[in-house]
C-alpha cells in the first residue's frame, strides 16, 4: 500500500496528538487517581446523569475499585492501548476500545471526586476514528469539531443568558472559593496574591470575566469556516491556562481535544463539500 | 442546503443523520430538564453566582489534632482529596446520605424502584466506614491504631489583603479502633 505525503503528515500530526492523550493520561496515573489508585475506595456519589447511572447498574466501576489486580490491568492496558494508536491512528478497533476505557474512568473518577470536573475531551478526541472508511472519519471528525464549538460557544452563551454579565461582582463570588485549601494550609504565594487582588478588585476580575467569556464566545466563527481553526484552538487554550492560573482548574484532560482543531484542514479529515 | 452539514450527512449516511439527529435531541432535552448528561457538560459552569459572597467554606480531616495538608501534591492528587473530602463532610452532615438519596425520594413514588436504585447508585453504609483510612493513606498519611479523626468545617471571608478564618466547627469525630 502507497502513501501520500500528506497521508505520512497526517499519521505523524496524529502520532503527536496521541502523544499528549497519552501524556495527560499519564498525569493521571502519577498524580495518584488512576484506577489503581482508586481501589478500595468505597466512597462515591453520583449527580442526576444517565450516563453515569447506567454504568454504576451495570455495577462497572463498582467491579473495577474493588478488584485490584483489574484497576492495576486497566491502568497498564490504557497506556499498550495508546502506545499501539499512537504507532498507527488508524485502527479504528483500538479507538472504540480507548473510548470505551476512558469514559468508564471518568466516569468513575468524577463519581469519586464528587464533584463534576470539565476536562473530558481525553476520550471524546477518539470519536473521528472509531471509523475504518476514510470519507466516514471526515463526517465523524466535522460532527465532533461541531460539538467542540458548540461546547464553547454554548458555554458563553449561557453566561450571558444567566446575567453573569450584569453583575461587576459576579467574577470576584466565583473567585473566592477557588484557593480556600491554600489559605487554611498557609501555602500562599503568587496565585493566592492575584485571587485576592481578583476577589477585592470587582472591576478587574470583571474586565478578566468579559474576556473569558469573549474567547469562549470567539468559536462561533467556527461554524461559518475552518480558515480560523488554529486561532480558536489557541484562544481556547489560553482561555483553560488563564482557568489554571487564575481558578486552579488544570486543562489536564482537555489539551488534546482542543488540538483537534489544529487539525481541522487536512486533506485526510476535512470531508470535502461535493 | 448543499452547505448544511446535516444535509451532506444525510445524503452520505442516514444511519449517521439518525444518530446525530437523536444525540442533538437528547442534548436538547437534557438541557431543557437541567440535567448535567456526561456528554454535555461545563456548560453553565460559573454562568451562575450562587453565593453572591466572598466568603467562602472549605474542610480538613485532622489526625490526632494534626491536619492533614493536601495543596503541595499534583494537581488532580489535590482535587481529589479536597473536593472527596469536601463531600464526605456533606455526607456526614446529611446523616450520612449522599445527594442522590435525596433525589431518589423526591423523584420515584415507587418504593421498589427506590430501593432498586439506591442499592445500585449510593454507597454502602458500612463500606464508608473505611473511608477515612483510604483518604490518609492517598495523602501520604498514617492512622495508628486508637487515634483520634476529626472532621472540621472552615469558613473563611477573603478581605483586601488576607483570608480571615471567620469560623470552625467540628462535624464529625471517630477513634480509629
Amino acid at each position: 500500500m502507497q502513501f501520500t505525503i500528506s497521508h505520512i503528515s497526517l499519521i505523524n500530526k496524529l502520532r503527536v496528538l496521541f502523544c499528549v492523550v497519552l501524556l495527560e493520561w499519564l498525569l493521571f496515573i502519577f498524580s495518584g487517581v488512576s484506577f489503581s489508585f482508586l481501589h478500595g475506595n468505597q466512597f462515591f456519589s453520583l449527580e442526576v446523569d444517565p450516563v453515569s447511572w447506567f454504568f454504576y447498574l451495570l455495577h462497572i466501576p463498582q467491579f473495577i475499585i474493588t478488584h485490584q489486580w483489574i484497576s492495576v490491568s486497566l491502568d497498564i492496558l490504557i497506556v499498550l492501548l495508546l502506545l499501539l494508536f499512537i504507532r498507527n491512528p488508524f485502527i479504528n478497533q483500538i479507538a472504540i476500545l480507548l473510548f470505551i476505557l476512558l469514559l468508564i474512568f471518568y466516569i468513575t473518577l468524577m463519581s469519586h471526586l464528587i464533584h463534576r470536573n470539565y476536562q473530558f475531551g481525553f476520550f471524546l478526541v477518539f470519536i473521528p476514528f472509531f471509523f475504518h472508511k476514510e470519507i466516514n472519519r471526515k463526517y465523524a471528525f466535522t460532527a465532533t469539531r461541531y460539538f467542540l464549538l458548540f461546547f464553547y460557544v454554548s458555554a458563553a452563551f449561557l453566561k450571558l443568558t444567566n446575567g453573569a454579565l450584569s453583575d461587576p461582582a459576579h467574577f470576584s463570588h466565583l473567585a473566592s472559593g477557588q484557593f480556600t485549601p491554600y489559605f487554611l494550609e498557609g501555602n500562599t504565594g503568587l496565585r493566592t496574591s492575584v485571587n485576592l487582588y481578583l476577589v477585592s478588585h470587582h472591576a478587574f476580575g470583571y474586565m478578566l470575566f468579559i474576556i473569558s467569556v469573549i474567547l469562549e464566545f470567539v468559536t462561533v466563527v467556527g461554524f461559518f469556516s475552518r480558515r480560523f481553526d488554529k486561532w480558536i484552538a489557541l484562544f481556547l487554550l489560553l482561555f483553560h491556562f488563564a482557568n489554571w492560573f487564575l481558578m486552579d482548574i488544570a486543562p489536564i484532560g482537555q489539551i488534546a481535544f482542543i488540538s483537534l482543531l489544529f487539525l481541522s484542514r487536512e486533506p485526510g479529515l476535512k470531508e470535502i463539500k461535493t | 442546503m448543499e452547505r448544511l452539514f446535516l444535509y451532506r450527512l444525510l445524503k452520505h449516511s442516514k444511519w449517521g443523520f439518525a444518530f446525530t439527529i437523536i444525540f442533538m435531541l437528547c442534548y436538547a432535552l437534557t438541557y431543557y430538564k437541567k440535567m448535567d448528561m456526561i456528554f454535555f457538560p461545563y456548560n453553565s459552569m460559573y454562568a451562575i453566582d450562587f453565593t453572591k459572597t466572598e466568603s467562602t467554606t472549605t474542610y480538613a480531616m485532622k489526625i490526632n489534632s494534626v491536619p492533614v495538608r493536601i495543596t503541595e501534591k499534583l494537581y488532580w492528587k489535590k482535587d481529589m482529596l479536597e473536593t472527596s473530602l469536601n463531600g464526605y463532610c456533606r455526607y456526614l452532615k446529611n446523616g450520612k446520605h449522599v445527594f442522590l438519596f435525596d433525589y431518589v425520594h423526591y423523584r420515584f413514588s415507587n418504593e421498589q424502584l427506590q430501593q432498586w436504585l439506591l442499592s445500585n447508585l449510593t454507597p454502602v453504609e458500612k463500606a464508608v466506614e473505611n473511608w477515612p483510612a483510604w483518604y490518609a493513606a492517598m495523602a501520604g498519611y498514617s492512622i495508628p491504631g486508637g487515634a483520634t479523626i476529626e472532621f472540621v468545617q472552615y469558613d473563611l471571608v477573603l478581605d483586601k489583603d488576607r483570608a480571615l478564618l471567620k469560623d470552625s466547627i467540628g462535624i464529625y469525630k471517630i477513634i480509629q479502633p
